[in-house]
This record gives structure tokens, C-alpha cells and sequence, in this order.
């Protein structure tokens, strides 16, 4: 059964293209394509949700990164992709914590637009060693207030400083003789921690009353 | 409180009159004057100079111009001062009627173990030759002060000869005498003895003791002058010429005499002559009744008097004459002497009148045939008679008998001036406004204007040697030589054409006295004296010598001494000085030529006032100086207190040096010389007593003020007072620094802020250009990128879809290189780490087929230029594209190491396809380029692969 996945992007020659595109393709179907935030939270009131959303980050109304953590909290199970112009760390990175679960930069070609979607619903998720080095700050600058549940563990802590290290996946799962998909899971899990930890200092500050 | 004034005063008021009597120099000082109390009852001159004077109602202190008073209201224990006396320490005793008060400085203060001295009036203080205190009192005894601060009383009880004790000396052998209503007391050893009239004393009612500097005791009695000399007495009485045997006084003039107070006048015994000189009101004194005298620094006697206040007396050098002493009117015109050696003293309104030796006034008026009683001018006739110059004609006195001449003799009125031709012995007149007249005893004949004579009014006439007449006129001066006139006027050098007196001096050379001052005629050559050299008035009535050589000139401010030959030998000299009426002058306004030296060498001045006759052999020089204090300092009109250490505040506008130069015999004639030190002013003179600065400017200061007496004496010392002009507080250093370094601060603030803001301004624009760059163009690329992508789904032909990739590549390829741009840009990706990552990104997306081996080194969170980081990564770009596009290497390995400002990039591959071929491409061009921007050195090795290094020293 193929796939489901919307868009949310601004640019309409952009939107319509990857559109037409991933519609055209058996395994993919993509229904919805809208240019703000707001109207993709009025479609999935209304619909089913898809399996994957490719946001880009800058949209007139709400911005991508605070609607991915608003449909995060509705929509826990949709898989989101930023797409974004920029191979700028800082907001990949920001988009993460929000709950993204990868990153697409725009001109990337339209059958690795397609191959990227179909990799993450099937498990994996793109890390790149720029993220991996921001993860492990973000986890060394936390350690101090986060609990347990939140911190990585070991194997996850070895996976990202492979990463930074610039090791493939690959590489990874040679060197700590596990296999791939092992990798991409805690990759996963990885940014669910990332998730979480932003939603415990959301809380955590607003019981500061910082917000 | 009420005073009570003294009838005294009442009594006083009959004065005796004498017609042989003249006015000599007495100045007095009364209530008038500021004085507290007409009645005196002690003198003293402390080491500053000023004079105290102890009255029955206050006490005062005097120092030539003012006096300042104090009372009990100042701590005084009682108003009726009786006794004065400055001890070692230059602290001011004072008895009073109720004890005894010691002035320092301004603060009055008593002394607790001097309590039992209130019971009485201490009449006299003395400290001895080992600063103990003697108390006479009147009525308690004597008091003794000793060292260990006991009191001991003796009375008569003890060996003195009364209660009453008036006065106490202590004489070369440490005898202390005391002077007593019963007698002469002596404390010697321990012991007294007391001398009455059984010993020789004229009377036992002592007044006053005084001691010579050679040792000789004198003992002033109720009935005369004794010297004591061993166990006997010398006494002298008003037979002997003393003016009155009730002595209350004496005071000694060193050398010379004893200055006697009495009950009617004063006398001075000469030590030399042992004779008595008199004084009474008559000459000018205050009043006869003297209590006190006092003889003073400059050599001048003070008496004070029982209602007169005091009298100060300079001397007999002046003797002047009004109509109170038988002058017909006080307006001398003229004097002469004739053969008789009398007096001839010529008056405007009072005829004239013979002054004989006796001293006494014989007037001729019109009554006695004169022709007018005002008379202009007189000279006596060699050979007998007397020629006298009135309002309306000539008379000449022969014989008892004035000769007239009648109209049609003489038709000429105002007869101004009068001189006998030593040549032809004819009589020259000068007349007012109608020229010059001859008379040769029988006929007058007139020179007037219209025969060159400079101006019909000729005030004097004096004749030279050579026979030439010279004319004193309103148009200059005259000279007649035969027939003929010779002017000289203001073009000629007179210092004015007013020409008022002529007068041939003792080497023959004329001088002319003008209403601009004077002017010597020598050599064809006039020399003019005017104010501008120092004389003190311009208006010049007449010119004398005197046997010295000095000259006498007569002004509107009183007589000038003028010393030419000091005049003409330096300039620190003090060629003029003035004499007024404060000096014994009758007048201050002189009368134009009356001036007359007689054969004694006696010089005699017609003033308005009266006849002043001055006898220069008696005249005395002041040689002490003035003593100089600094009185107060006001600033901004309130007066501060003087201390040391002083202080100003920055606003010191007007600040005023008051100051006095005590010299009581010419007080107003004290000049000054001052300096304020630091103010870049040198010294300045003035005759002020004040001295004001208008605003000074912050700093240290010393004001320092001299003072010269009236016969040019400086006094040695200056006073001077130190003081600080304080900073405003906008000049203070604590300020100024402040100042400074809120302006640095300030400066270096808005240097660093538009530094920091134009830096992020250009960041911010930078990132703005590229990210709209980005943004619009990369959107636009973007779409291409994707439309050839999905064109390339579509079934197109073959070369088509190669444009296609192309077109795609191509546009991706721009979009990337913006992003690194962009990337290169972003402040926030400016560590060490950001470029490893952005590394491993583009190698990941470049070579992931190869197997990358990465060594970094050194700090990841260390930031780096942008321009650093842009090139390194730009280089490392090229390096990575040249292994991607042209090598075969399988392999590369990856260094960054940084270390502080240095670093090292390595980037090596095991290629081994040919390096010529990439040592020449463009790259390495680019690479070369990209180095040289950030001082770096790069080589590219090919030894078993190829190696771009590219590395900086730290």
C-alpha cells in the first residue's frame, strides 16, 4: 500500500512539482499540498493523516519549526521532513528538537526527495555529523536538569559521536558489529529523545513561569 | 549706658587769651575722631605700633586713621580704664576701675588668680626683670604676681608708705618705686623704705615716676619736678619755668628731655639747656589738664587729656598765626621784613600788620591811611619804608605815614607784584591787567601787551644779573632786556602759561612757579616738575629755598618740601614730600606768592588760613618706618577671618586686602607698595589703604604689602598673608579625571558601539544579500533543479535528458555554492567545529564512495574569522573537487589542526593519476589565491598521492 504525504510549502511551482511528482510514483500518493501551516492543521482536522509531511521552514503565518511541534502534539505518529533552502544547522537542528524527524534540503533531486521519504518511513533517519555534534552538546548542556529517561545511552552516545566522527551508517554498524537498521533505530530514538527533552524544558519553564 | 561727659569740659571752655601767642603742631583726637571718651587716663604704643588709649569709658586702639573701641560688652571688666602695659609676650595688660584684663589679639580675657584685684582701681601694672607682675591699686596696696602664679598684697601695713599707689618703676639695680599719696616708696631686698617730705620731697602726693635710660629716677609731685640721686632730691617748680607743679606725667625723650603733664599745660625739660618749654591750649593742646603723656616711635609726645582726648605733638619746627593771634584777617597775601627786623604781613580784607619780636600784631589799615585793606602784596624799601600793593593803588609807608597817590599820578589800580631794580633803583610794579608799571620815584610808566609784553597780568617780577627783568604773567613769562620783551610760554617748555611766582635761587637760575607746576630756567633751557614727576599738586602758588638748598613750594594740598638734588639722584629718592595741616600747617591752600625767606633763614607761607612760619633748622625727619599689618580680607563684601593655611572658594569675586602702615605722623601720606605673588603682577603702588582683585584664578597665593612713612622710610618688614584659591569643583583633579574617563569611557563606548553596530550592520546585510540571494534566486534555481528532474521522468530523447541532468546540475551547483556563502556568513557557525562539519557534509555528499579518514585536532568550540573560515573551507572545497573530478585515489585523509592563530589543512589522497595535469587547473589557481587572502602557506605534494597543505604559523 502506498504511502501518504503532504506538503506544506510556500513556493507554488516548488509545491506543485514535488506534488505532481510524488504522485506520480506507484508507492507514494501525496493529497495534500498546502502553503501555510494553519492550513495543513485545518486539513488534518478534516482527514486522514498522512504518513509524512516535508515542511519547509519559512511560511507566511506560523513557522514551519512551531507548526511541526503543534502537529507533533496532535499527530504524534506523522513523520515530518523539513525542507528547507538552507543547510543551516541551527534550524534543522531547532526543527528536530520540535520533532522533525529529518531533513531535506529543497534542491535536492526529486528521486531523492522520493527515496529520502520512503527511507524514513521505513525506519531510517538522515543524521549528519553537524547535527550529531549539536546533539551531544544539547545532551552535555542538559545533563544537568534532564532525568534519566531522557539521557541517550551508551550505544546512542557511541552511534552520535560516530556520527560527528563523519562515519557512514555503515561504518557505525561495522564498528559496533550491529546491523544498519539497529543504527537508524536508535537514530530514531535518538531524535525522540531530542523531542522530549524540548517538550521537559517547555514544561520545565513554564513552571518557572517563563512562558 | 549712659556717659557721662565731664564737666571738666565746661571749665575748660575759658580760655586765656594772649595776643604773643602762636599755633603750634598739636593734632588732637576726641570723640569726633571716633575716640570713646574725651577723658584719658593712660597711653601706650605696643610693638605693633598702635596706640592704646585707656579712657574713663572704653578702651581704644588707634593706628593713625581709625579707632577701635572695646567696652565690657568686649570682656572688659569695667569701662574706666586706668593702667596699660604690654608684657614680654606682646599680651596687652589692662587695669580697670574693677580689675585687670589681658588683651591678645582681638580676644579679651582675665586672669582667675587675679580675682582679688576686682576690690579696686588698678592704677598702674609693671612686670619685672623676672616677669612678675607689680599691681598698684588705689587703695588695696600693691599686688605681686609672682612666677608660681601666687598673689601677695602689700599695704601700708607692710612698709608701704600708702594705699594709694599711682605708679610703679624698677630701676637699673632691680629696686621697684612706687609712687604713693604719702611719699616715695622703695623695695629693695625685701624691704621697704619710704621718702616723705622729710627726706626733701616737695610734697608727699606722688603723680608718676619715670626713669632715664642712664638711671636717674624723676618724681613727679603735686608740687613739682624731683630727681631723686642717692638719699636727696633735685627739685625744679614753676619758678623755675615749669608750667605747672601739679604733675601727673612724665614720659622721657631719649637724650634729650622729660615731657611733663600738669594740671595746666605741658612742659618739656631740655636735660642740655635745663630749662622748661611750655604748651597750653593756647599753642594748640587739647586741654591743660594732662593725665597722660606718652612719647612715641616716630619721636612725636601724646598727651592725654582730662576732657580734651588726646593731643599729639610734632614738634615747634611750624608756628602759624590767624586772626585768634592778632592777624587782621586770615588771608595772607604777602610778607617782608624790614630793616627793623620785624615782620611785615600783608592781608587781603585786614590791611597790613607788623609781626615785632615779641610776637605780638601791630595792623595798619585804611583807618591809618592805606589806601585799600586789601592788599596784594608789600616789600620794605632798603634804603627805609615799605611799599605796599593794594586793590586800588600804591601806598608807601615812610616815616609813620602812608604816601597816596592820586589819579592822574597814578591811574592804574590792582598793584599785584613789587620789586626794586638792583640796578637802576627804580620800582618795578606788576599789575592785574594792565601791564607793567616803572617808577622812578617822581613818574610810573606802563609796558603792556602792546609793547610784547606776553600778558597784562604780571604776578611777580624778579631780575637776573645781567639786567633782565623777568615778568611772571597770565601769558607766560617776560623777559625784558632794555626795551625789548622776550616771551616764553607753554611752546617753550613751561609746564603752563599761568605763571604765578618767580624765584632766583642760590646759584642764580630762576624758577617759576605755575598753575602746571614748576620750571627751571637754566642755559636758555626750562625744566619742568609737575605731578607726573611726583609733585603732589599741580598748582603751584609759590617757590621758596631755604638756606639748605631746598625748595618750598605752595600748593592747594598744603607746602611741598622739594629736594631737587634727591630728585636728580635716583629714582628711589623721596624728593617731595607734602606738609598739611595734620603736619602743623595753618592751611592747606596756599596764596599765590606768598612766600618770604627772611635774613634769619626763618621761611614764612601766606596761606588762606592764616601765616604759617617755618623754621627749617628745626625741621626733624620721620626715620621710623611704618609699622604694617594687614586688617582684614573681605571677599565678595563678607569679611574672613585671617589664618593661616587660608582658603578661597573658586568664587572669589572681589576680594578686598585691607591694610594699614601706622605712622601717626603723616597717616594720610602712608604710601604702599604691594604684591600679590603667584598672580604674575610685580610690585604696585598706591596710597589706599585697600587693595581689590576682582577674580582669581585658582591657585596658591601670597599677598604682601609695604609701607612708607611721609619722609620715604620702608619699613623693613612686609606683612604678608598666604592663601589658596580653591579650584572650582569642575577644576578639581578628582574632576577632571572623572571627566576624562567617562569621556574616554564615552568615546571608546560609541567607537565600540558603531564599531560593533556598522560590523553587525554589514553582517546583517551580508546575510540579508545572501540569504535574499538564496531565497529568491534559490528558489528560482530550486525550480529549475526540479522541473528538469521531472521533465527527466517524462519520455524525452536522449540528448534532451543529458541537457536536462545538466540544467540540474548546473542549477544545484549554484544553489550549493550560495549556501556556502550563506553558510560562510552566519556568525553563528564560526567555530572550529562548524567548518569540520561542514567539511564531513561535503565530503559525504562528494566522495562518499571513498574511504575518508578525518584527524582533527586542537579546540572544536574555538571561533574563527569569517574570512578564515570561508577560504579554509573554500580551499578544502577545491581539494575535495579536484580528488572527486580527477583522481583515482580510494583513499583520502582529511587534517585540521588549529593552535591559536595557526593552523594546518591537509587534505591527501593515494591517487596516482598525473599531477601536472592538476598542478596547472584552475583550482590550484583558486586554491593559491584563497590562501594568500588569509597569510597562509600552501604547497601541493605528489609523492604517492597528492596533498593540498595549506598552514599558517600561530
Amino acid at each position: 500500500m502506498a504511502s501518504v504525504a503532504g506538503i506544506v510549502e510556500d513556493n507554488k511551482k516548488i509545491r506543485d512539482l514535488i506534488q505532481r511528482y510524488l504522485d506520480m510514483q506507484d508507492d507514494l500518493s501525496c493529497p495534500v499540498a498546502v502553503d501555510s501551516v494553519e492550513e495543513m492543521i485545518d486539513y488534518l482536522e478534516e482527514h486522514p493523516a498522512p504518513d509524512v509531511i516535508l515542511m519547509d521552514i519559512q511560511l507566511p503565518g506560523m513557522s514551519g519549526i512551531k507548526g511541526i511541534g503543534l502537529i507533533k502534539e496532535k499527530y504524534p505518529d506523522i513523520e515530518i521532513i523539513m525542507l528547507t533552502v538552507y543547510h543551516d544547522s541551527h534550524k534543522i537542528f531547532k526543527a528536530l528538537r520540535a520533532g522533525a524527524s529529518g531533513y531535506l534540503l529543497k534542491h535536492t533531486s526529486l528521486p531523492e526527495i522520493k527515496e529520502s521519504i520512503l527511507k524514513l518511513l521505513d525506519g531510517g533517519a538522515p543524521m549528519s555529523p553537524q547535527i550529531a555534534r549539536k546533539v551531544i552538546t544539547h545532551f552535555q548542556d542538559d545533563s544537568a536538569k534532564k532525568n534519566a529517561e531522557s539521557d541517550l545511552t551508551p550505544r546512542e552516545h557511541d552511534i552520535v559521536n560516530g556520527l560527528v566522527d563523519g562515519l557512514s551508517y555503515k561504518m557505525i554498524a561495522d564498528r559496533y558489529d550491529i546491523s544498519i537498521d539497529t543504527v537508524r533505530a536508535h537514530i530514531r530514538n535518538i531524535y525522540k529523545k531530542l523531542h522530549v527533552n524540548s517538550k521537559a524544558e517547555v514544561i520545565a519553564k513554564s513552571l518557572k513561569g517563563e512562558i | 549706658m549712659k556717659k557721662l561727659f565731664p564737666i571738666f569740659v565746661v571749665l575748660c571752655i575759658g580760655l586765656s587769651y594772649s595776643a604773643y601767642s602762636q599755633v603750634l603742631p598739636f593734632r588732637t583726637y576726641s570723640i569726633e575722631k571716633g575716640l570713646s571718651e574725651s577723658v584719658v587716663n593712660d597711653l601706650l604704643q605696643d610693638n605693633e605700633g598702635y596706640l592704646w588709649i585707656g579712657t574713663s569709658y572704653g578702651l581704644n586702639r588707634f593706628d593713625g586713621i581709625r579707632f577701635q573701641n572695646y567696652y565690657t560688652e568686649d570682656g572688659l571688666l569695667d569701662n574706666k580704664i586706668s593702667a596699660l602695659h604690654q608684657d614680654h609676650k606682646d599680651q596687652l595688660w589692662v587695669g580697670t576701675s574693677n580689675g585687670v584684663n589681658i588683651v591678645n589679639k582681638d580676644s579679651i580675657y582675665t586672669l582667675p588668680v587675679l580675682k582679688p584685684l576686682t576690690s579696686g582701681a588698678v592704677l598702674s601694672i609693671h612686670q619685672d626683670q623676672f616677669n612678675e607682675y607689680w599691681f598698684a591699686t588705689d587703695g588695696q596696696g600693691i599686688w605681686h604676681l609672682d612666677r608660681n602664679q601666687h598673689l601677695t598684697q602689700y599695704r601700708e601695713v607692710n612698709g608701704l608708705g600708702d594705699d594709694r599707689v599711682r605708679d610703679i618703676v624698677e630701676d637699673q639695680q632691680g629696686i621697684l618705686w612706687f609712687a604713693t599719696r604719702a611719699g616715695l616708696t622703695k623695695l629693695e631686698d625685701g624691704n621697704f623704705r619710704t621718702f616723705t617730705t622729710q627726706h626733701g620731697l616737695p610734697d608727699n602726693r606722688l603723680r608718676d615716676l619715670a626713669l632715664t635710660e642712664n638711671g636717674q629716677l624723676w618724681i613727679g609731685t603735686r608740687a613739682g619736678l624731683c630727681r631723686i640721686s642717692g638719699d636727696r632730691f633735685r627739685c625744679y617748680t614753676e619758678e623755675d619755668g615749669l608750667i605747672n607743679n601739679r604733675i601727673q606725667s612724665i614720659s622721657v625723650a631719649p637724650d634729650k628731655g622729660l615731657w611733663l603733664g600738669t594740671e595746666e599745660g605741658a612742659s618739656f625739660f631740655d636735660f642740655d639747656k635745663a630749662e622748661f618749654s611750655n604748651y597750653s591750649v593756647d599753642e594748640g593742646l587739647a586741654n591743660n589738664f594732662i593725665h597722660t603723656t606718652k612719647y612715641d616711635r616716630e619721636g612725636n609726645i601724646w598727651f592725654g587729656t582730662l576732657g580734651g582726648g588726646i593731643s599729639l605733638f610734632l614738634g615747634d619746627h611750624f608756628q602759624s598765626y590767624t586772626i585768634e593771634e592778632g592777624l587782621p584777617n586770615n588771608v595772607v597775601t604777602s610778607i617782608s621784613q624790614d630793616q627793623s627786623g620785624d615782620h611785615w604781613i600783608a592781608t587781603y580784607g585786614g590791611g597790613v600788620s607788623r609781626l615785632d619780636i615779641t610776637g605780638g600784631f601791630t595792623t595798619l589799615n585804611s583807618t591809618d591811611g592805606l589806601v585799600d585793606d586789601k592788599v596784594y602784596t608789600l616789600a620794605s624799601n632798603e634804603g627805609g619804608g615799605l611799599f605796599v600793593g593794594t586793590r586800588w593803588g600804591l601806598s608807601i609807608y615812610e616815616n609813620e605815614r602812608f604816601l597816596n597817590f592820586d589819579e592822574s599820578e597814578l591811574p592804574y589800580r590792582k598793584i599785584r607784584a613789587l620789586h626794586k631794580s638792583a640796578e637802576t633803583g627804580n620800582w618795578w610794579l606788576g599789575t592785574l591787567g594792565e601791564g607793567v608799571l616803572t617808577y622812578n620815584g617822581n613818574s610810573f610808566t606802563q609796558w603792556t601787551e602792546e609793547d610784547s609784553l606776553a600778558n597784562n597780568t604780571v604776578m611777580a617780577i624778579e631780575e637776573t644779573s645781567d639786567g633782565s627783568l623777568w615778568l611772571a604773567t597770565y601769558g607766560g613769562v617776560s623777559r625784558l632786556q632794555g626795551e625789548t620783551f622776550t616771551n616764553y610760554s607753554i611752546q617753550d617748555g613751561l609746564p603752563n602759561n599761568g605763571v604765578l611766582d618767580i624765584l632766583k635761587d642760590q646759584e642764580g637760575n630762576l624758577w617759576f612757579a605755575t598753575f602746571g607746576g614748576i620750571a627751571k630756567f637754566q642755559n636758555g633751557r626750562f625744566e619742568t616738575i609737575t605731578t607726573a614727576d611726583g609733585l603732589p599738586d599741580e598748582v603751584c602758588y609759590f617757590i621758596e629755598q631755604d638756606d639748605r638748598g631746598i625748595y618750598w613750594i605752595g600748593t592747594n594740598k598744603g607746602v611741598v618740601r622739594f629736594d631737587y638734588q634727591a630728585f636728580q639722584t635716583t629714582e628711589e629718592s623721596h624728593p617731595f614730600k607734602l606738609f598739611t595741616q595734620t603736619q602743623g600747617l595753618v592751611a592747606n591752600e596756599m596764596y599765590a606768592g606768598a612766600s618770604y625767606k627772611d635774613r634769619q633763614g626763618t621761611l614764612w607761607f601766606g596761606s588762606v588760613g592764616g601765616l604759617t612760619r617755618f623754621d627749617p633748622s628745626k625741621e626733624k625727619l620721620n626715620s621710623a618706618a611704618p609699622k604694617i599689618h594687614i586688617e582684614n580680607i573681605s571677599v565678595a563684601g563678607d569679611q574672613i577671618s585671617i589664618k593661616p593655611k587660608l582658603e578661597v572658594d573658586s568664587d572669589n569675586h572681589n576680594m578686598v586686602f585691607s591694610f594699614v602702615g601706622i605712622s601717626f605722623t603723616a597717616p594720610e601720606q602712608v604710601n604702599y607698595r604691594y604684591r600679590l605673588r603667584n598672580s604674575g603682577e610685580g610690585w604696585q603702588t598706591t596710597s589706599q589703604r585697600q587693595v581689590r582683585y576682582s577674580a582669581l584664578i585658582p591657585g596658591d597665593y601670597t599677598f604682601e604689602v609695604m609701607a612708607q612713612n611721609n619722609d620715604g622710610q620702608w619699613s623693613s618688614e612686609r606683612a604678608q598673608i598666604s592663601f589658596t584659591v580653591l579650584a572650582p569643583f569642575w577644576q578639581q583633579w578628582w574632576f577632571i579625571a572623572l571627566v576624562l574617563f567617562a569621556l574616554v569611557g564615552i568615546i571608546f563606548f560609541i567607537y565600540h558601539y558603531y564599531r560593533v553596530r556598522k560590523m553587525v550592520d554589514i553582517e546583517r546585510m551580508r546575510v540579508r544579500i545572501a540569504s535574499d540571494l538564496h531565497d529568491d534566486v534559490g528558489s528560482a534555481l530550486t525550480e529549475i533543479a526540479l522541473q528538469s528532474d521531472f521533465l527527466q521522468t517524462m519520455e524525452v530523447a536522449d540528448t534532451l535528458q543529458e541537457s536536462l541532468e545538466q540544467i540540474g546540475a548546473q542549477s544545484r551547483k549554484i544553489v550549493s555554492s550560495l549556501d556556502d556563502i550563506v553558510w560562510s556568513i552566519d556568525a553563528r557557525n564560526d567555530t572550529v567545529g562548524d567548518l569540520t562539519d561542514r567539511m564531513q557534509d561535503y565530503v559525504n555528499s562528494v566522495l562518499s564512495e571513498k574511504e575518508i579518514q578525518y584527524h582533527f585536532e586542537g579546540n572544536m568550540q574555538e571561533k574563527l574569522e569569517v574570512s578564515l573560515k570561508e577560504n579554509l573551507y573554500l580551499i578544502f572545497k577545491e581539494a575535495i573537487n579536484n580528488i572527486a573530478k580527477h583522481s583515482n585515489a580510494d583513499r583520502v585523509d582529511i587534517t585540521l589542526s588549529t593552535n591559536g592563530a595557526g593552523f594546518l589543512l591537509s587534505v591527501k589522497d593515494n591517487g596516482t593519476s598525473t599531477h601536472n595535469e592538476r598542478k596547472t587547473g584552475q583550482g590550484l589557481r583558486n586554491m593559491n589565491m584563497r590562501a594568500k587572502r588569509i597569510d597562509a602557506d600552501i604547497t601541493f605534494n605528489h609523492n604517492q598521492g597528492f596533498e593540498v597543505r595549506v598552514s599558517r604559523a600561530a
